[in-house]
């Protein structure tokens, strides 16, 4: 069904296209929200996201690779709606990078909000695997071909991406009792 | 369950939870935007179809100045008639290390390892292999040496540990790291001299690249960064005073695509692109000719075929400004032009109205349709089957890369067959220059 209606929208059929972008706007307006955080900016980039899958749909030539298609281009026009923001924003940058730590780690991944606040020091590139993997599901293989990148570099940059999320979760609790006692961390 | 499996399950619990509060109200607003959006024809956009190592071919070689050559050789016919006959194949010097030259080895690149191919027996043997993963050799002017692109370290903390410009001499001995490991490092161009390497890197905006200046000895480099992203930097012939770029307009509020040109040094900065781009896509596949006179590129003739338009390559004087297009057949679009090393031919990839591709040599003064060579082929799902071509230093043929045979094939320019150079995976062979 998805088939027939990439061809016909590759032909130029818009009503195909607006049934193809009705069924996945949802999804990837999430998505988008994850990588971003911004309901502005993850609109913006789902609206440029679709009106250039629209114009190069003729370019994808196999039809059965129009959801990773249109994944990457949601992606990639997160990241530069990121890369824009970054420019008139000054990030929380972690200065180190350690291994996963084993110990306090646990008595804090079940707290979300420290998840939501790991989750926001992630650079966007590193928010996007962890979107694609863990909440679109999609297998190591698909999400190095959906972000263009080889296996092993989506692997490590999920890897580290988890690593640094911990990493945060643990300075975050070490920060919590010296903010309970009212000193700046 | 482990803690790494908890940790996972949460952050999937918790991404499902966040982003389930989404409701798009917007599906309207991109429908009506996309309706008053023209689709592409199948084949445009080249520039995310051709690899990376497209920006590797070389652009050594160079044409002679037009009005100067019809003179002389004016002179010479009135004082010769007999020379009336070869004027059209005389080819005119220029300063080593351009014009034609007598044809070394091939290097190339599969797997992680480097290469060296006989072009006569097509035997293959490594001259770098290991662990490091290794790719990309391109011949410095003079073939001396050659420079080629290492992963960088996989324990550096980040995600993207980068690549690495590393230098060796043509045998493969005297190996040494020219830089730190780099983010999107791309387009290497050798300078005229051998001193200095043109590469691009990530911008420190994050948008696109800048162009890195590296010493050939490694010690140090330097970067020219011009506010704006970047693409396809070549020293300009024959000394190299000035580098030859794109700029690129990679998202909205950058101003639009053009060439410039800007000194070593990052002094200077000249547009050189005499009409406003049609297009964020106008002006791709820049290329200087080996004397500096020219510079190839390509954009869309949108009047041609509305409202997709036909890709088409320009030839622009750099001297005059005055910029001509290569004539094409009815219907047929051009795409990547290449000087020839003497500079009076150019080697672009020609898509028939048929919707095939095919190799073709033409006048670099427009004066014909040129001759096609190779076989035709298709285009694959990523887009042009032919990629990745370069001139031979004796400008006898053109190599290029025939992605779904996975073979390089070597194209006689006098129409003879074409014979297959390399088979398997590898990546654009580097062609060794000898002095003539």
């Amino acid at each position: 069904m998805q088939r027939d209606l990439v061809e016909r929208a590759r032909q130029g059929d818009h009503d195909a296209f607006a049934e193809l972008a009705g069924a996945a706007i949802s999804r990837l307006d999430s998505a988008a929200w994850l990588i971003l955080r911004d309901s502005e900016q993850a609109k913006d980039a789902v609206q440029n996201a679709l009106v250039r899958a629209w114009r190069d749909l003729p370019t994808l030539r196999d039809p059965d690779r129009f959801d990773a298609w249109l994944h990457r281009l949601v992606v990639r026009a997160c990241i530069d709606e990121a890369r824009r923001l970054r420019r008139h924003r000054v990030d929380v940058e972690l200065t180190e990078i350690h291994a996963p730590a084993d110990a306090g780690v646990e008595s804090t991944i079940a707290d979300r909000d420290q998840i939501e606040r790991g989750f926001l020091r992630l650079e966007p590139e590193q928010r996007a695997v962890i979107v694609l993997h863990h909440y679109l599901d999609l297998p190591m293989p698909m999400v190095a071909a959906t972000l263009g990148i080889p296996l092993g570099t989506a692997k490590s940059r999920l890897h580290y991406a988890l690593a640094r999320m911990r990493t945060a979760l643990d300075a975050d609790a070490q920060i919590r009792p010296d903010l309970a006692e009212g000193r700046p961390s | 369950m482990t803690t790494d499996d908890r940790f996972a399950r949460n952050l999937s619990a918790w991404l499902v939870e966040d982003g389930a509060h989404r409701v798009p109200d917007h599906l309207a607003e991109v429908l009506v935007q996309s309706a008053a959006t023209h689709q592409r024809r199948w084949w445009s956009s080249p520039e995310r179809w051709l690899p990376v190592d497209t920006t590797f071919r070389p652009r050594l070689f160079s044409p002679p100045p037009i009005a100067r050559l019809v003179l002389i050789a004016v002179v010479v016919i009135a004082l010769a008639g007999l020379l009336l006959f070869t004027v059209g194949s005389r080819q005119p010097r220029l300063p080593a290390p351009f014009g034609p030259a007598r044809n070394g080895i091939m290097l190339s690149s599969a797997d992680g390892d480097i290469f060296a191919i006989d072009p006569a027996t097509a035997k293959r043997t490594a001259i770098l292999s290991g662990s490091l993963f290794e790719f990309g050799p391109l011949f410095s002017r003079d073939g001396t040496r050659f420079s080629f692109l290492r992963e960088g370290p996989k324990d550096c903390g980040r995600s993207d540990c980068g690549l690495i410009l590393v230098i060796a001499n043509a045998d493969g001995s005297d190996v040494h790291e020219v830089t730190p490991a780099l983010s999107a490092l791309d387009g290497v161009d050798w300078s005229p001299d051998g001193t200095q390497v043109a590469i691009l890197a990530a911008a420190p905006s994050g948008t696109g690249h800048v162009i890195d200046i590296v010493q050939a000895d490694g010690s140090g480099m330097r970067t020219i960064d011009i506010g704006r992203p970047v693409h396809e930097p070549s020293w300009l012939p024959p000394d190299g005073r000035e580098i030859i770029f794109r700029g690129e307009e990679m998202v909205a509020g950058d101003p639009p695509p053009g060439i410039f040109a800007v000194r070593p040094d990052g002094t200077g900065l000249r547009q050189i692109s005499t009409r406003p781009a049609v297009d964020a896509n106008d002006y791709q596949g820049v290329a200087v000719s080996p004397d500096g006179q020219y510079v190839t590129y390509q954009d869309t003739n949108f009047d041609a075929n509305p409202p997709n338009g036909l890709f088409q390559v320009h030839v622009l004087s750099l001297r005059t400004g005055e910029d001509r297009i290569l004539p094409q057949p009815k219907g047929a679009a051009a795409m990547a032009g290449v000087f020839s090393p003497d500079g009076s031919k150019i080697a672009y990839l020609r898509i028939g109205s048929d919707g095939l591709l095919q190799m073709v040599v033409a006048p670099v003064d427009g004066t014909g349709l040129g001759i096609a060579i190779g076989p035709q082929a298709r285009f694959g799902s990523e887009g042009p089957t032919i990629n990745n071509y370069l001139w031979s230093p004796d400008g006898t043929a053109v190599i290029a890369n025939y992605d779904v045979e996975k073979v390089a094939r070597l194209l006689p320019i006098d129409g003879s067959p074409a014979t297959v150079l390399v088979h398997g995976e590898l990546a654009l062979p580097a062609y060794q220059r000898l002095a003539p």
